[in-house]
């Protein structure tokens, strides 16, 4: 078994994603092969160095998403319309007021 | 499987990824919905794919790209994805991260975080699963040598 394998058997078996037969095959390695028990514990810190990127979708964003995709599958018209006129202020606008009337469209858009 | 329910289910999976390649939330928030939209309107797809998480998961990636282009925002944002302040308990993975190159970096991302397969993951970049798999195996090296340094 090359290295690769190894590390990618340990992270399947702390993935808990292993039929019997290679759950089998694990326990042997854990019990006769130190390379494997090494490759293992590194599986293991590398999880655990992850855990904190599972992170979830903020209510509030996950909601906004789900109203603003049902308007423009209900309203394909006004939200072509409302990009035109993004396009349109967002070339004419001097950056400075772009950057103030951005967060507001947001804004007006999301509680409209 | 019904919008509503896909939604539902991978709704968290594909902001995850989206926050994890950009700090602006509004652009996260603005992604998300184009990759939902376009969820929804190949929602008849959905059958025929082997897994609809990496295949949802490969639409979001293909928006955040047209996205960024479209800004020419595509270093700038994926650099600051990780240079921003991210709190105390990304701040390590992220650092350990900047090791490695963006196309390592999601590698890595999706089988830790997503627990995707080899297969999975060459479907959502577009590359052989046997890159995969190389690029996995060393950015592992890059990883494990890295912890050992901050270990002595």
């Amino acid at each position: 078994m090359t290295r690769q394998e190894m590390h990618e058997l340990a992270l399947a078996y702390l993935q808990q994603r292993l039929t019997i037969e290679e759950k089998l095959e694990v326990f042997r390695l854990i019990m006769e092969n130190d390379d494997f028990l090494q490759v293992l514990s590194f599986e293991l810190a590398l999880l655990r160095r992850f855990a904190p990127l599972k992170t979830v979708a903020p209510a509030g964003v996950r909601e906004r998403v789900q109203e603003k995709i049902i308007v423009v599958v209900q309203n394909p018209k006004k939200v072509i319309a409302e990009r035109v006129i993004h396009q349109v202020l967002r070339g004419t606008m001097p950056q400075i007021a772009w950057a103030v009337y951005q967060p507001w469209q947001r804004r007006v858009f999301a509680y409209e | 499987m019904s919008f509503e329910e896909i939604y539902t289910r991978y709704v968290d999976t594909v902001y995850r990824f989206l926050k994890f390649k950009l700090e602006d939330e509004h652009l996260v928030e603005d992604v998300l919905q184009e990759t939902f939209l376009a969820v929804y309107q190949n929602l008849h797809k959905i059958a025929e794919v082997n897994s609809p998480k990496a295949w949802i998961l490969a639409i979001a990636r293909n928006k955040l790209v047209d996205h960024l282009r479209k800004k020419r925002l595509v270093e700038v944002e994926l650099a600051e994805g990780l240079e921003a302040d991210p709190g105390p308990d990304h701040l390590f993975i992220r650092q350990l991260l900047s090791h490695l190159d963006d196309t390592a970096r999601t590698i890595l991302y999706g089988l830790y975080v997503e627990e995707l397969t080899c297969s999975e993951l060459a479907e959502i970049l577009g590359i052989p699963v046997g890159t995969v798999k190389s690029k996995a195996h060393a950015a592992r090296s890059v990883l494990q040598h890295k912890l050992k340094e901050e270990s002595v």
